[in-house]
Order: C-alpha cells, then sequence, then structure tokens
C-alpha cells in the first residue's frame, strides 16, 4: 500500500504530464485543473508517507531489478551490472518528501493568473519537475537518484527559458550548464565508488543500491577524492559560496512557480546528497575536508547577506537570501555533529517554507504592480493589508525570530557549529554575523515596501487578471498554509525531529563518528562517555532541546567539552 | 581456431546475406537506367528495403529455425564469431532506417547510382563483421568507403558538393594507403596475413620485448594501421575532412556517415588490437590512442562549441563521440563486470546509439525548409515546436541522446565506456592508472562542454518562438526514418539492458581471446579475480 504511494508520487505526475500535454487547444482551460488535482493528489500521498515514517526503517519500499546485465543463477544476479528501481521513504527523506508535495499544489495554484500563454506546455513541464523531484528523494539506488536529479534539469531549463522575464534564455543556459557540468563529475565519482565497491567486497556484481556503497573500507586519499567529486555535483547545486552565481539569475528570471520550487526544493536537492551520500559514503573525506566546507559555508552566509543588502529588486534579494540561508544549512551539517544534522535538515525544510513563500509574496506583487524595484513600490500596508500580513510574518521567519520555525533552526546549526569539534566557535561567531545582516536586509526591505507612503508605478494596479487589489481568495488559500506551518514548525519542531534524530545518528553519525574516534587523538574523554551525553548536542532537539532543558548551561558546557573529543 | 588458411571454404548459405545485398546492387543500377520515372522513383528504393529487409531474414532466418548455425565457423578468410554477427544485424537495422530517410534524397536520374551504392557500403560493412584476415579486411573497409565517395557527391553538384567529395576522396585515400602500410609491418611481425591465434601470439610476445626490432616493428605496425583506421572513425589527426564532407553530403548520408564507417572503423580497430595483450595495453599503443582519445574529445567539443551551422556542430560533435570511445578502445573488453567492465561492449553500443541520434538529426535537418532552403544555422531551427511539434520534440531527443543526458540511451553509453574505463584502472600497470584516471576525468568534462552546443540547438527548437518557422518537406518515408531513430533511441532508453547485452554477448570470443592471451602472459604475475571470471566459457544461448 505504501509502495503504491511512492509509485504514484512518481507516475501520476508523469501521465498527468503527458495528458496536460495532449489536451486538444479548445480544451486548454483544463490544464491548470489537471495540473491542480494532481498536485493536491501528491501532497496528500506524500504527507501520508511522511506519517507512516519512523525513526528507523523504510517506508514503502520496492525493489525491481529495472537495469540487469549479467548472469543469473536461480534467479539472482551472480555478476554483472545492476541497477534497480528501488525506491522506500524514510525518516530523512521524509520531511523533504511531504515539504515537496506541499510546495507543488500551491506553486501550481500560484501560475493561474501568471502564465498565460503556452498553458498546456506550462504545466506539462511543472508536473515532470514534480515527477524528478519526487523521484530524488525516494531513490534508494544511487544511479536512480542521480538519473532523476539531472532529469530535474530538463523541465526547470524550459520553465525558466520560456516563461521567464528578460534575460531568461541567458537565465537558462547558465543554469542548466553550471549544473550540468558539476554533476557530470559527480556520475564519474559515483561509477568509481561502484567498481570500487565491488571489488572491495569481492564479488563480481556491480551493484548501485545506496547499502551496498555505504559503509566500504575505501582508503582515506580515494575518500577525499571521491568527496570532491561529490562536492562538485552537489556544492552547485546548493549553490556554496564561490559557485552561486547561477542562481540568482535563474531565480529572478524564472517564473514564480520555478522560483518557489527552485528555492523550496531543487537547492535541497544539493543539500540532501550531502547528507545522503558525501558523509555515509565517504566520511573520512567529510572529516577531512568539513573545515573547508565550513569556511566555505561561513563565506557564503556573509557574502549572501551582504549583496542582499544593496539589492534594488526585491526578488533578487530574496535569491540572494538563499545563498546566505543553505551557507547555514551547510555549516550545520558539517559541525558533524547530532544537533548540527538535525538542525541542518530543519533548515531545508523551513527555508523551503519561507523562501517559497517570500518568492510566492514577491509574486503576487508583481502580478499587480509588474515591477519588483524596491525603490518604485512602497506603503502597500496600507492599500494591501493583507499581504502585508503574510509578508510580515514570513519574513519575520526568515530572519530566525524565536518562535517561528527560522528561530529553531538557525539556532541549532549556530550551536552545533560553535560547539563542533571540526569547526569551533571562530565559526559559530562569523555565522552569527549573519542572522544580524539578515535582520538589517530583510527588514529594510519589508520596511521600504509595506510602510511610508504610498508609491505606485504609474497604471498600476494592473487588475485585469488578480481582480482585488489586495490578496483575492486564491491567493489567501495559497499563502495560508505556508503561514501555518511556519508557526506549527516554529513551536513544534519535534514533529519533524522526533523520528528524524534517531535515523540521522544511525544513518549519518554512526558512520562519521566511526571516523572521527580514528583521528582524534585518545585523550581527555573516555569514548564511553558517548552514549551517556544526551545533553543538546547528543540529544538533538528532541525531548532534550533548549525549549524542555531546564538545566541548558550545563549541558552547553559539559558537551563543550565532549564534542571537542568523542565526536 | 588454429589455422584459418587450411579451414575448408566457407558454405554459401554463410555469404548469402552479403551476396543478396550485391545482387541487389547490381539490379537497382540497371534499373536506375530506366526511361519511365515511375521505375526509378518508386521501384528502385522498394528494391532497396526489400533487399535490406529480405537480409536479415537470410541472415537471422535459418539460425532461428535451427537450420545451421554459422556461430564459431569460417573460413577463407573470414571467421564468424559473436563479434561478426552483431555488426551483420546492426548493419542490416540501421541500413534499413537509413535507406527510409533517403527515400526521396536522390534526383530522379541518379536513384539507381545512389541506392546501389548504398546497397553496396552496407555490404562492405557487413564483411568487415567477420573479416579474420588482414587483407580481406583491408578489402572489405575499401568496399565501405569507395561507394561513400560517390554518395557524398551525388546530387549535391555545388562548389560545397564537389569541395566535400575531394576532400573525402583524396582524404580516404591517403588513410587507405596508411592502413595497408600499418598492416603490411604486421603482416611482417606476425608471418601470415591471418589473424589467428599464431599471430596473436607472435605479435604480442614481440610487443612483451621493448628494445628488440620486432618491438619496434609491431608497435610501428598497430599504431599506424590505428593512425590509418583514424579516418575511418574520424578521430585526430584525420579528422579534417567531417565538416565540409558533413556539410557538403545529402543528410541522410551525412546522418549514414556518423554509422557505417564508424561501426567499420571500430570493429576493425578492435581486431588489430586484440592482436596485442589489450587486457592490459601498455606501452606506446596505450599512449597513442590515449593521446588520440584526448586530443579527439577536446578538438572536437571546443571546434563545435564555435559552430553556428548546425551541420557542421554535429559534424564536430561526431570526433568528440570518437573519442568518447577510444576510451572504452583503452579500457579493453576484459576490465570486469557486465557492461561496466566491458570498454568494446561499450563502444559497440555506443556506435549503434551514436549512429541512430546522429541519422535521425540529420535526417530531420534535411526535411526542414525555410523559404524554401534547406535547414543550416540554429537560427534556422527557431520556434520549431510551434509548427511542427513531433519533429521538433525528436530532434531535442537526438540533441539529448548525443549530450548523454540520463536516462536517454546516450547515457548509458557514456556509462560504459566510462566505466570501464574505471574499471581498467585495476588492471593496468600502475604508472597508466592515474592517467587512465585523468582521461575518464577529460571525458566528463568534455561531457559538459558538449552540452553546451547541444543545449544551444535544443533552445532553439523548443524554446525561442519565430515568426517564420521552419516547415516540414511533405516527405512520409524519410519521416518516418526519422521516427524509427526516435522511437529505437526511446527504447533504448528505458530498456538498454536489451542492446548493452547484445553488445557483451558480441564481446564474448574477443574477451575469451584476450584473457587466453594475457593469461600467458600473466602466468607468472598474479592475477586478479576479474580476470579468472572473465576468461570462463559463457554458456551459449545466454
Amino acid at each position: 500500500m505504501d509502495a503504491l504511494g511512492i509509485h504514484l508520487l512518481i507516475f501520476l505526475p508523469l501521465v498527468a504530464a503527458v495528458v496536460v500535454w495532449t489536451l486538444p487547444p479548445r480544451r486548454e482551460a483544463l490544464a491548470p485543473q489537471v495540473a491542480l488535482w494532481a498536485g493536491l493528489a501528491v501532497m496528500a500521498a506524500s504527507l501520508l508517507l511522511w506519517a507512516r515514517v519512523g525513526p528507523s526503517g523504510l517506508v514503502g519500499e520496492a525493489n525491481w531489478a529495472w537495469i540487469a546485465v549479467g548472469q543469473a543463477l536461480d534467479g539472482r544476479m551472480v555478476s554483472g551490472v545492476r541497477i534497480s528501481y528501488h525506491v522506500g521513504v524514510d525518516a530523512i527523506s521524509g520531511p523533504l518528501l511531504a515539504l515537496t508535495g506541499v510546495l507543488v499544489p500551491l506553486s501550481v495554484a500560484c501560475s493561474f493568473a501568471s502564465i498565460r500563454h503556452r498553458i498546456r506546455e506550462y504545466y506539462a513541464w511543472l508536473l515532470l519537475l514534480t515527477t524528478g523531484m519526487f523521484g530524488v528523494f525516494v531513490a534508494r539506488d544511487v544511479l536512480l537518484f542521480y538519473i532523476f536529479f539531472e532529469f530535474t534539469l530538463v523541465p526547470l531549463y524550459f520553465l525558466i527559458g520560456i516563461w521567464g522575464g528578460q534575460e531568461r534564455r541567458y537565465a537558462a543556459n547558465k543554469f542548466f550548464l553550471y549544473t550540468f557540468a558539476g554533476s557530470v563529475i559527480t556520475f564519474a565519482g559515483i561509477l568509481y565508488l561502484a567498481i570500487r565497491a565491488a571489488g572491495l567486497r569481492n564479488t563480481a556484481l556491480i551493484d548501485f543500491d545506496l547499502l551496498a556503497l555505504s559503509g566500504l573500507a575505501l582508503s582515506p586519499v580515494e575518500q577525499s577524492v571521491l568527496f570532491i567529486a561529490f562536492f562538485c555535483g552537489f556544492a552547485i547545486k546548493v549553490p556554496f559560496f564561490p559557485l552561486h552565481t547561477w542562481l540568482p539569475l535563474a531565480h529572478t528570471e524564472a517564473p514564480t512557480a520555478g522560483s518557489v520550487l527552485l528555492a523550496g526544493i531543487l537547492l535541497k536537492l544539493g543539500t540532501y546528497g550531502f547528507l545522503r551520500f558525501s558523509l555515509p559514503m565517504v566520511p573520512a573525506g567529510a572529516v577531512e575536508w568539513a573545515q573547508a566546507m565550513g569556511w566555505l559555508a561561513v563565506a557564503g552566509i556573509i557574502y549572501g547577506a551582504l549583496c542582499c543588502w544593496v539589492q534594488r529588486d526585491v526578488k533578487k534579494l530574496v535569491a540572494y537570501s538563499s545563498v546566505s540561508h543553505l551557507g547555514f544549512c551547510m555549516l550545520g551539517m558539517f559541525s558533524l555533529v547530532p544537533v548540527g544534522l538535525s538542525g541542518s535538515v530543519l533548515y531545508m525544510v523551513n527555508h523551503g517554507v519561507s523562501t517559497g513563500a517570500l518568492f510566492l509574496v514577491v509574486g503576487m506583487i508583481y502580478d499587480r504592480y509588474h515591477t519588483r524595484d524596491i525603490d518604485k513600490i512602497g506603503g502597500l500596508a496600507r492599500t494591501m493589508p493583507i499581504l502585508t500580513f503574510f509578508l510580515v510574518l514570513f519574513v519575520l521567519s526568515s530572519i530566525g525570530l524565536p518562535g517561528l520555525n527560522g528561530f529553531v533552526s538557525e539556532f541549532t546549526v549556530l550551536l552545533a557549529a560553535y560547539n563542533s569539534a571540526t569547526l569551533g566557535p571562530v565559526f559559530g561567531a562569523l555565522g552569527a554575523t549573519g542572522i544580524l545582516l539578515g535582520a538589517i536586509y530583510m527588514l529594510y526591505m519589508a520596511g521600504t515596501v509595506l510602510f511610508g507612503p504610498v508609491k505606485e508605478p504609474p497604471h498600476t494596479p494592473d487588475l485585469a487578471h488578480v481582480r482585488t487589489r489586495d490578496l483575492n481568495r486564491r491567493e489567501i488559500a495559497i499563502l495560508a498554509p505556508l503561514a501555518a506551518l511556519v508557526i506549527v514548525l516554529g513551536v513544534y519542531p519535534r514533529l519533524i525531529t522526533d523520528t528524524l534524530d534517531p535515523a540521522l545518528r544511525e544513518q549519518v553519525l554512526s558512520r562519521v563518528t566511526a571516523v572521527a574516534a580514528d583521528r582524534v587523538t585518545v585523550g581527555s574523554a573516555s569514548p564511553a562517555a558517548a552514549p551517556r551525553n544526551n545533553g543538546v548536542l547528543g540529544g538533538g532537539i528532541g525531548a532534550h532541546s533548549m525549549f524542555a532543558s531546564p538545566q541548558l548551561p550545563q549541558s552547553l558546557a559539559a558537551n563543550r567539552v565532549s564534542g571537542r573529543s568523542d565526536p | 581456431m588454429t589455422s584459418l588458411a587450411l579451414a575448408p571454404p566457407i558454405p554459401f548459405g554463410a555469404l548469402a546475406p552479403e551476396i543478396l545485398l550485391a545482387v541487389a546492387a547490381c539490379v537497382v543500377l540497371v534499373l536506375g537506367q530506366s526511361r519511365r520515372e515511375a521505375v526509378r522513383r518508386t521501384v528502385v528504393p522498394s528494391l532497396t528495403l526489400a533487399a535490406v529487409g529480405l537480409g536479415i531474414v537470410v541472415l537471422r532466418g535459418p539460425e532461428l529455425l535451427g537450420w545451421w548455425s554459422l556461430a564459431d565457423s569460417g573460413g577463407s578468410g573470414l571467421y564468424y564469431d559473436q563479434l561478426a554477427q552483431f555488426v551483420r544485424v546492426s548493419a542490416l537495422i540501421l541500413g534499413f532506417i537509413i535507406v527510409l530517410a533517403s527515400w526521396h534524397q536522390a534526383r530522379p536520374e541518379e536513384c539507381g547510382e545512389f541506392f546501389s551504392m548504398l546497397l553496396l557500403s552496407l555490404c562492405g560493412l557487413m564483411l568487415v563483421g567477420p573479416s579474420a584476415d588482414l587483407v580481406i579486411l583491408f578489402l572489405a573497409l575499401e568496399l565501405v568507403s569507395i561507394p561513400t565517395y560517390i554518395l557524398v557527391v551525388l546530387g549535391r553538384l555545388g562548389p560545397r558538393g564537389l569541395e566535400a567529395g575531394t576532400k573525402y576522396f583524396y582524404l580516404g585515400a591517403l588513410a587507405a594507403a596508411i592502413t595497408a602500410y600499418g598492416f603490411s609491418f604486421l603482416y611482417g611481425v606476425a608471418g601470415s596475413a591471418t589473424m589467428d591465434a599464431l599471430a596473436i601470439e607472435r605479435i604480442s610476445s614481440a610487443l612483451r620485448n621493448p628494445g628488440s626490432t620486432e618491438y619496434a616493428l609491431a608497435t610501428a605496425g598497430v599504431v599506424i594501421s590505428l593512425l590509418g583506421l583514424a579516418f575511418k572513425i574520424a578521430a585526430v589527426p584525420l579528422h579534417l575532412y567531417i565538416a565540409d564532407v558533413y556539410q557538403g553530403a545529402a543528410a541522410p548520408i551525412a546522418g549514414m556517415l556518423g554509422f557505417v564507417p564508424k561501426l567499420a572503423g571500430f570493429v576493425a580497430l578492435m581486431r588489430i588490437v586484440t592482436l596485442t595483450e589489450w587486457g592490459t595495453l601498455s606501452g606506446g599503443l596505450f599512449w597513442f590512442l590515449w593521446v588520440v582519445a584526448a586530443l579527439s574529445m577536446t578538438v572536437g567539443n571546443v571546434l563545435a562549441l564555435r559552430q553556428t551551422n548546425v551541420r557542421r556542430l554535429l559534424a564536430y560533435s561526431g570526433i568528440a563521440h570518437s573519442g568518447y570511445m577510444l576510451v572504452g578502445v583503452l579500457a579493453g573488453p576484459s576490465a570486469g563486470e557486465g557492461f561496466l567492465g566491458d570498454g568494446a561492449a561499450g563502444v559497440l553500443y555506443y556506435v549503434v546509439i551514436y549512429g541512430l541520434a546522429n541519422l535521425g538529426a540529420f535526417t530531420l535537418l534535411g526535411l526542414l525548409r525555410v523559404e524554401g532552403q534547406a535547414c543550416e544555422s540554429i537560427r534556422d531551427l527557431n520556434g520549431l515546436l510551434r509548427r511542427a511539434p513531433g519533429p521538433a520534440l525528436l530532434l531535442a531527443l537526438s540533441m539529448l541522446t548525443l549530450m548523454g543526458l540520463p536516462p536517454t540511451a546516450g547515457f548509458w553509453g557514456k556509462m560504459s565506456l566510462f566505466g570501464s574505463a574505471l574499471a581498467a584502472t585495476s588492471q593496468v600497470p600502475l604508472a597508466a592508472h592515474d592517467w587512465l584516471v585523468a582521461l575518464v576525468v577529460i571525458a566528463v568534462l568534455n561531457t559538459a562542454i558538449a552540452a553546451a552546443y547541444y543545449l544551444r540547438v535544443i533552445a532553439s527548437v523548443l524554446l525561442v518562438e519565430s515568426d517564420q518557422p521552419a516547415e516540414m518537406a511533405p516527405r512520409e518515408a524519410q519521416y518516418w526514418g526519422a521516427l524509427l531513430c526516435g522511437f529505437l533511441i526511446l527504447f533504448f532508453s528505458f530498456y538498454p539492458n536489451a542492446l548493452l547485452g547484445q553488445g557483451r554477448q558480441a564481446t564474448t570470443d574477443i574477451r575469451q581471446r584476450v584473457a587466453q592471451n594475457d593469461g600467458d602472459a600473466l602466468a607468472q604475475r598474479e592475477t586478479p579475480v576479474a580476470r579468472g571470471v572473465a576468461g570462463l566459457p559463457v554458456p551459449k544461448g545466454e
């Protein structure tokens, strides 16, 4: 039954895409509806799947041989190459799957008013993109993952290139080439890993299954090189600081739905790739490069924030804020402590919700005023009170106001970086300046656009397609679920972390800490202290989080010591 | 096969498909002189198509019905191993599509010559497969090439067509001479023109003693032969003709040139390399192939990047694709398990997929018209999706396949080629290990460069809107050829097992021979696991 849900996630959008594309021209008006219903169906399926996810194990696992060339003995392959359609959801991919499910119908709905030419094609590409995104998160076969990972490029390329802004073609090409160039190197790494795995396991069967490729006894040099190979593909997608230049352009030129999915989901393919592949498969490489990753992340945080400060284009500002925010996400991940990893996954979800929502709001402003220039719009609070409410809420969530979702992840990530054995207080302190800068640029933007004297470009607002001056009912229905998520995830992050923490510890951290333990000279703390360590660092954000823990100072202090010695 | 020279003459049945094609070529040539245009325009192509179709029946029928099996039999310089069967079957299947794709291509008065040359070239390709003798191999290669010199100029009497024809002919003749020169060295070292076990042993034992005269002669023989073959596969340094020829020739012929000479060249190349210790390439041969592969990829892609003419772009990218395939040759057939350890199988797979994608793209280009003129520049393709969605999507599919985007058929090909090279790193001498990895890195980087220009074509077809998009010429048969290409590409995208398995099976004999040969050489050294498995006899009919 669960497996059926997963097949539905992959194949329903695919079928719907074909249906939408082949609609006769006079039935064009049906296209958005078909897409919306398909989106709602996958939303339901993905939420149900996530609800069934437990701390360990796979939900809805299905494993079919897809490409198998070689010799079989008694129905089992003994030699050759096997690539399987192996899918399933666990606690790490579950939250991201649910996030995708939530954002897809919203991005379909937000296109109703703004997409007015080549309508059938548009929704077909959007649905194909949905297939690709779900495929990435459910794949349990590394090559299947890679195929979906690459496949997402094609629909997004067309979404940006056909329905984008002025420089859409340049943006689409740059986006495609950047990502493709990085990921072919990742591909070479995957191939090498699979072939080496067969050699190390002394079998004649080259298997791309995730488990078969994890926990191999590779030499440190190999791990280090493979980490860089993976880095090439994933870091461009994240994007890490010096490789981010495709992102502001692609975001700014993409149609609203494209920006929402790009920021909400597709950037997470990179972070998810690091978490799912780089860390468990080449842990020694990850430990080796962790500090470099930390520096890049911090550079991204500060550089992205400074870029935001000087933007005059609201959409570009939100785009650059993604560079900064994803820096936080990577900082948490490469702290290589439990709380940092789960904070990092939380950050992925929270960033998807709040930045996706910001892009939606910006799109709604653009539908009315046909400009995104901060200097040309002002005083929207008087004319559009509902929009103002939502924008302020999402801006505060993005800044990290306590009580809203952004705070939880930002705080835990910085805490982890500060206490990490691989990073350290310097990284925590530098990262924290990002919060400060974030507050400056976000509040500055909100202040200029929302408050002050009313300022509107001539001949606007254009109400031909949206009809009402303030948000209409459709638009409120789009933003309301995200607003609810912002508050729910801010108040009760355990919704995600209860299952996430044990899964991360079992699948990712156990491997990384084993390596780190080898590297750190035996000294101050005994290794046996690690399991007892149930403070902030050991216990994640769950039952022992800073909200529930009255003895926060002691546990912090205790973990400073253990965090430096035992991971 | 110990001594082919003493083997009995092969039965008539073995050569039946080739004889059928040759006879059909003569009949078609005569019919082409008919005074009635209907005969020339309709009967001639139909007859050609029927001959190729019947060829498939004659080739596969008796074996499927169990009348006789050619497997591992031979004589008179021909030897029917699995590779030969692969070449003959794929030549006929692709040949069928090529005939469809060039249905209305020839001018009415040239129909006879056009289709008869096409048949002869296919016939030559089918003979390259089973060639087990240097002389036969040379003759078969020339039978592939000489008709193509004529095909390139047929119906293209403008200065461009003549330039293409002249260039192609002179360079081709030069390359043939180089190949023959190399073959003569091999003959000298082996003591016979037959490529049997004895020749393999003599040549590889000569290659095992650096410094000796035999070593120099054998290395020179192999390297010079491969240099001549570089013309057939359009690899650096004999790539100079390709852009002019692809631009000057009729579109389906340019498509055909991407498959027929390439397959012939790569099969001949494999036959030559099999004479050495292919499993553990080293020394001059390794470096020669390494440099040619790296240069072909890089030069082809960099030149293609600067093109605005689609045909020239595809031509230069053809050089790069040969470079990718040479990576597979370098990896060898017995690097490891499955198609990820068999560079030779990867090459066979890739040649077919590249041939299909290239043929499909060129056929469509030949059918598209902008204001009555054939489509030449990328800009001419603008806005095609609006006017002709089917051809536009087919063209995009071809480009994505050539780009190697997963999960298209081209991706599986690249995976097989590069994967085998990585698998082979455990076999080559330590000094070459890092260089092989470096070659794979160069190859994947080139894949990324190639994406840039393929993307330009895709963008102009699908993204850009135009007031005057290209139109399809109303030529049903040729469009069917392109559709067939598209269908096969899609089929092999989601079910690559079929073709990859065939390729893997085709290299069975080569693998055994290589394993046997290396086994002799490596008897003293410790044997890697993979080689032991690869040397096992593979059950028939797997």
